[in-house]
């Protein structure tokens, strides 16, 4: 299961300098966010090489619900179809 | 072509938060064999007076340095390392002698893990956020109030609470991932008001409130769903799972004035550490930017801090001095044992990913 998978990642847009994500965590009090936003950069830099500025942000507005998991997710954690 | 620039590490860089997480292990240490001390293992203690001091240097010196250490990264500014650092120093001047100076340290580190708490509350009000400055705020009442000369079976129940809001905020968010009743939110909402009143009372109302805590998370937890899966998930499910069950008969032993040591150790070794064990894969990583790939090994000091533990729990119920010793041995070794695999896993040079 990806954070793509559980709704985590809003934006991912093609700027005229590189890349630019947007994602959130269910809670600013996670201590992963730090470290996600690294393992994020890379994988976008391991997907785009040569790119020259990846911006990866956690943001906190809209906050993360469940309607945002994909319907993959959503059915492996038991929400109705 | 612009330089890529390294992604910047907010509050404090990863190398500096060792030291801290050092100054957390020593704690332990002493801790530890100052426990083995006191049931009949003076041999073992490497700090003279840490056997009078165990309790405090487990909850305050070791689990409130790891805890703030973590809340410190989530946070990402530089005040939030006071805390652990105030942690362990506390810690520290208390093995040196130092009694009020290392209570006020503590107290201390509290206040400013309750400023952090906050802090999340303000990015993102909700109720995991609350419980979590809550719990805190538990933290804090009890260092206070030891720091003004209660014993510590006197604020047992605001350092209780303190574990019991911690974990069960960060399961009451991550429950968020499956379809749950609103009652079971306000549930939640009630068990949280109750230990924070119970910790004003008998132990026995702390015990009742344990319980009830213990059953919600077996009733609403992600674990049950993950623990069907494999590798990492399916062991943090069964660390998680088993402390629940520990949780639950801590809790009752409680309510039920069954003995003071056997219900601490019932909670704090087998629900706290057994969390320790299933977090540490995934939150070492996060602070020390250092990964810790999860190896079947994990199981075996699992395995011995449960059986040890359930040992020690049955000497003390019946009275066997010997026995509640040898559980107490196990204990030790399983968290020495899981340090010493988690430390392999950590050093082992990193396995090249192919593309």
């Amino acid at each position: 299961m990806s954070i793509v998978d559980l709704g985590l990642v809003y934006a991912v847009e093609r700027t005229p300098g590189g890349v630019r994500v947007d994602m959130t965590l269910t809670s600013p009090s996670c201590p992963l966010g730090p470290y996600l936003v690294d393992e994020v950069t890379a994988a976008v830099r391991a997907a785009v090489p040569g790119t020259p500025d990846v911006r990866v942000q956690l943001v906190w507005d809209p906050p993360w619900t469940p309607e945002r998991m994909s319907e993959q997710a959503r059915s492996r954690f038991g929400w109705p179809q | 072509m612009a330089a890529i620039a390294a992604p910047a590490v907010q509050g404090l860089p990863p190398r500096w938060r060792v030291p801290l997480l050092l100054l957390g292990f020593l704690c332990l240490v002493a801790g530890v064999t100052g426990g083995l001390a006191r049931v009949g293992f003076g041999a073992l203690a490497v700090i003279e007076p840490s056997a009078g001091l165990h309790g405090v240097l487990m909850v305050c010196g070791f689990f409130g340095t790891v805890i703030s250490l973590e809340r410190a990264v989530a946070l990402e500014r530089a005040w939030g390392y006071a805390a652990p650092l105030a942690c362990g120093a506390g810690g520290i001047a208390l093995l040196s002698g130092a009694t009020a100076p290392g209570l006020w340290l503590l107290a201390a580190a509290a206040g400013i893990l309750v400023a952090a708490s906050l802090v999340f509350v303000w990015r993102h009000a909700s109720l995991e956020g609350g419980a979590l400055a809550t719990a805190a705020g538990c933290w804090l009442v009890g260092n206070v109030l030891l720091a003004l000369g209660v014993p510590p079976a006197g604020i047992l129940g605001w350092w209780l609470a303190f574990f019991a809001l911690t974990i069960g905020a960060e399961r009451l968010e991550l429950s968020r991932y499956l379809p749950r009743p609103r009652s079971a939110i306000w549930l939640f909402a009630v068990i949280a008001l109750a230990l924070v009143a119970a910790a004003m009372g008998p132990l026995r109302f702390t015990g009742i409130a344990l319980v009830a805590l213990a059953g919600w998370l077996l009733a609403y937890d992600l674990a049950w769903q993950t623990v069907r899966g494999s590798g990492l998930a399916r062991y943090i499910a069964i660390c998680l799972l088993a402390g629940y069950a520990w949780l639950a008969l801590g809790g009752a032993l409680f309510a039920i004035d069954g003995g003071y040591d056997t219900a601490v150790h019932a909670v704090l070794v087998g629900f706290v550490f057994s969390m320790v064990f299933g977090h540490a894969p995934v939150i070492v990583p996060a602070v020390l930017r250092r990964a810790l790939p999860y190896t079947p090994w994990f199981y075996a000091p699992l395995a011995l801090l449960h059986v040890s533990l359930a040992l020690r729990v049955a000497g003390g119920l019946a009275g066997e001095q010997a026995i509640r010793g040898a559980g107490s041995i196990g204990n030790a070794l399983a968290i020495a044992l899981f340090i010493a695999a988690a430390a392999a896993q950590a050093l082992r040079p990193p396995v090249r990913r192919t593309p």
